[in-house]
């Protein structure tokens, strides 16, 4: 069931979701397109979860519609989609490959079918030894690596998974990134929902960015960003910044090293870049355009409480 | 409802390579079986060769008791066992077999009750005092266990007093010994084929019979201790699975949420296919521990002479049975769905451990009653307790075992009980859905009907 760009993976329209007097999810609306990587940004309590879960069938939303995979989810549609929620456990006095052939034979794998495929993802992982181990007796960091296998055993078309990179290692967090990228390279849709937005920022091809269950901002990523860009650019190197024609203000970065130069009207980073060229008052190690972190826009669109859409 | 049956084959597998359920299911009964036998070898080896000749009709007492007694009638109606005429007490092994024949009365075999049941053969056990002090002395010299002092009113009303030390356990077995021994006395003077009928009557006086009038009018024929040993055998087996199975079925949901691979299992499979897949399980598992357990306890009865002389008298039609099975199963999936839905509110087994009375206090209502079921199985108390799903499963298996149920009365309970066994489980489905989720404690009670409708 490999999806193209062109399908729709996940449709969400005007769902709500309340908990008794809290509103949880409040009229949402988002697609997500076959093949790629979608993130669901926003801080704690914004309803990324609760999502996720109606997305997935555990939640049931109380008005709006979600297709899932080409139709309404059905028992069926669950086998083809891979789920790691953000409080993930396992079995701890089980064996490791039965726990895995498990969750396997759940999403519809045949028991030889799960065996094999755990055994081999075990190696992949370079647990191959610990599959007979009971889950107890593995490291925090090796946990992580068998719910993640259990989370793709079965080959899904899309995965899902709640807050990806959290509690993970430096190591788990390169493997489940390069992991990510190979499915998705493979046409493996992907959606992750993250409150730390900085971490999946360069892995994402669009966003949807919600708070109190709002949508404040939704597209593509690098669109998101342009749009937020100051007129500024951020240099780092020697020069009386302050003395530079076009430059209205200058301000030190927290680390020291690089400096924020904002730009007077009408002026444009090339033009800035032209004069320090041919200036032997300027010695420039890094120049780039100044343009602000997942992070800086929430905080900003959150503040002033003017989300924008987009496409 | 997909994958419930992959939830039970995983359930099956991993309770069964639990420690403590392979420990109680198998060991236990082993170890029960190999305890009853070494004692049955210490008590052969103690008591000499098992190869001796078989012993006449089990009236030669062989036991260490040593009895004293003293006789005040005034026609001192027991004379000390070794003034009596000797006699051979050991019967030969022809002779042996000749006893076991009692279905061919014959003169032979009445001269030969009477020659081994003679008051002589008990003159190794029990010894005659003149007076009540000597028998006293005798009890604080520890000579004997017991001293039995035969008052002089005895012809008219039976009395007889009891002297021991403290507290005495010979002196339950001696009450048999001194009774027979009395038996033997006052016969001696009868002949041999009247002998034989009153000794082995009046060891045995009474085998009643009862007979209650049904709502038909007819009278069924019932045996008031088999009718109670049914009832609470029956009743034993629901009780212990439950408690057994409800308790692992809880524990298997709690520690689904403790470990939080809920979730994950949730995003594959629809609660209520968990919860089946999980009750029939454990209510599987708590089957073959207690058909282990009840199992062992039969054997080990059918080695006890006593214990299958009771047993024959009861018999359990096959309708009956099948009717006992279908109350056993729709009673677990009620409990279990009730037991998993205590399971799905807590967040901890100890925490679950504490709501646990709340289903199972109700069920065990019915064995307050127990002596009712027994005597009186079709009065209102029982009708009504078989007819409410809380107390219907155990109240009707016990009721089955007993007497018949109006076909009525059987399709109004099964089909309440079968309405609450859905009405438990749709719960138990939607506290799996809703609260394992969401709430990180113990919701409050007003919280339940929100989680259950909201």
């Amino acid at each position: 069931m490999s999806l193209t760009a062109t399908d729709s993976a996940i449709c969400v329209e005007h769902v709500t979701k309340n908990y008794g007097t809290f509103t949880a999810v409040d009229a949402l609306s988002f697609e997500v397109y076959g093949g790629e990587i979608f993130a669901m940004l926003g801080p704690n309590g914004a309803g990324k979860t609760t999502t996720l879960r109606m997305i997935l069938d555990i939640l049931r939303p109380d008005t709006g519609t979600i297709t899932v995979l080409g139709g309404p989810i059905s028992e069926k549609t669950k086998d083809h989609i891979g789920y790691l929620p953000e409080e993930r456990g396992l079995y701890r006095n089980a064996p490791v490959l039965d726990v895995l052939v498990y969750l396997g034979q759940l999403k519809g794998m045949s028991r030889q079918d799960a065996q094999k495929r755990a055994l081999e993802m075990l190696e992949y992982v370079e647990l191959g030894e610990h599959a007979k181990s009971k889950v107890s007796e593995l490291s925090k960091g090796m946990q992580q690596k068998v719910q993640i296998i259990a989370t793709i055993l079965h080959r899904p078309d899309l995965v899902i998974i709640d807050e990806p990179l959290s509690g993970l290692d430096p190591v788990n967090t390169q493997l489940i990134k390069d992991l990510l990228f190979e499915m998705n390279a493979e046409g493996v849709t992907i959606v992750m929902s993250t409150h730390q937005m900085h971490q999946i920022e360069a892995m994402a091809d669009r966003l949807l960015m919600i708070d109190h269950g709002h949508q404040v901002l939704y597209g593509a990523v690098d669109d998101v960003r342009q749009r937020f860009a100051e007129n500024a650019v951020i240099v780092e190197g020697e020069g009386d910044w302050s003395a530079l024609a076009g430059v209205s203000s200058v301000e030190q970065n927290d680390n020291g090293r690089s400096v924020l130069l904002r730009l007077a009207d009408g002026v444009t980073p090339d033009m800035i870049m032209e004069t320090l060229a041919v200036s032997d008052a300027y010695h420039i190690r890094r120049y780039e355009l100044a343009v602000p972190s997942l992070n800086e826009i929430f905080i900003k669109v959150a503040v002033s409480g003017n989300g924008q859409n987009g496409g | 409802m997909t994958n419930w049956h992959v939830v039970l084959l995983y359930e099956l597998r991993r309770e069964l390579r639990r420690k403590s359920y392979l420990f109680i299911t198998f060991a236990v009964p082993l170890l029960v079986i190999v305890a009853f036998f070494g004692y049955q070898l210490y008590q052969e080896s103690s008591e000499g060769s098992s190869d001796e000749p078989a012993k006449p009709f089990t009236e030669v007492n062989e036991s260490n008791d040593h009895i004293g007694y003293v006789d005040r009638t005034p026609q001192q109606l027991f004379p000390a066992p070794d003034t009596y005429e000797r006699v051979t007490c050991q019967a030969t092994n022809d002779e042996a077999a000749q006893l076991r024949q009692d279905a061919d009365p014959s003169m032979v075999r009445s001269t030969l009750i009477k020659r081994v049941s003679s008051p002589y053969c008990l003159k190794n056990m029990i010894v005659r005092y003149d007076t009540v002090d000597a028998g006293k002395s005798a009890v604080e010299d520890g000579d004997v266990d017991v001293l039995y002092v035969i008052e002089p009113d005895y012809i008219e009303d039976g009395e007889i007093t009891v002297y021991f030390e403290g507290l005495n356990i010979e002196v339950m077995s001696s009450e048999e010994t001194i009774t027979d021994y009395i038996l033997r006395s006052l016969l001696y003077n009868v002949d041999a084929q009247p002998y034989e009928q009153l000794y082995l009557r009046l060891r045995d006086p009474a085998v009643i019979t009862e007979h209650t009038v049904a709502a038909s009018g007819e009278a069924e024929t019932g045996n008031e201790n088999s009718n109670l040993m049914l009832v609470y055998g029956f009743g034993m087996i629901m009780m212990m699975s439950l408690f057994w199975g409800g308790g692992y079925l809880m524990q298997s949901v709690v520690q689904e949420k403790e470990s939080r691979i809920v979730e994950i299992i949730l995003s594959s499979v629809q609660p209520t296919a968990l919860l089946v897949g999980k009750i029939l399980a454990e209510g599987l598992l708590a089957l073959l521990q207690v058909a282990m357990l009840l199992g062992t306890f039969v054997f080990l009865g059918s080695q006890v002479s006593d214990v299958i002389d009771s047993l024959q008298n009861i018999e359990v039609g096959t309708g009956t049975l099948a009717l006992c099975i279908i109350y056993f199963l729709l009673g677990f999936l009620f409990f279990g769905s009730l037991m998993a839905a205590i399971g799905a509110l807590s967040t901890s087994v100890r925490e679950s451990q504490n709501f646990v009375v709340l289903v199972t206090l109700p069920a065990v209502v019915p064995f307050f009653f127990i002596s009712i079921f027994a005597e009186d199985p079709n009065s209102t108390l029982v009708t009504v307790l078989s007819m409410i799903p809380v107390t219907s499963p155990l109240s009707m298996i016990m009721r089955l075992s007993v007497t018949d149920v109006p076909a009525g009365e059987l399709i109004l309970s099964m089909a309440l009980l079968v309405g609450g066994v859905m009405a438990v489980m749709w719960m138990a489905g939607r506290l799996f859905r809703v609260n394992t989720l969401l709430m990180g404690n113990m919701p409050k009670p007003r919280d339940i009907p929100r989680l259950l409708f909201g």
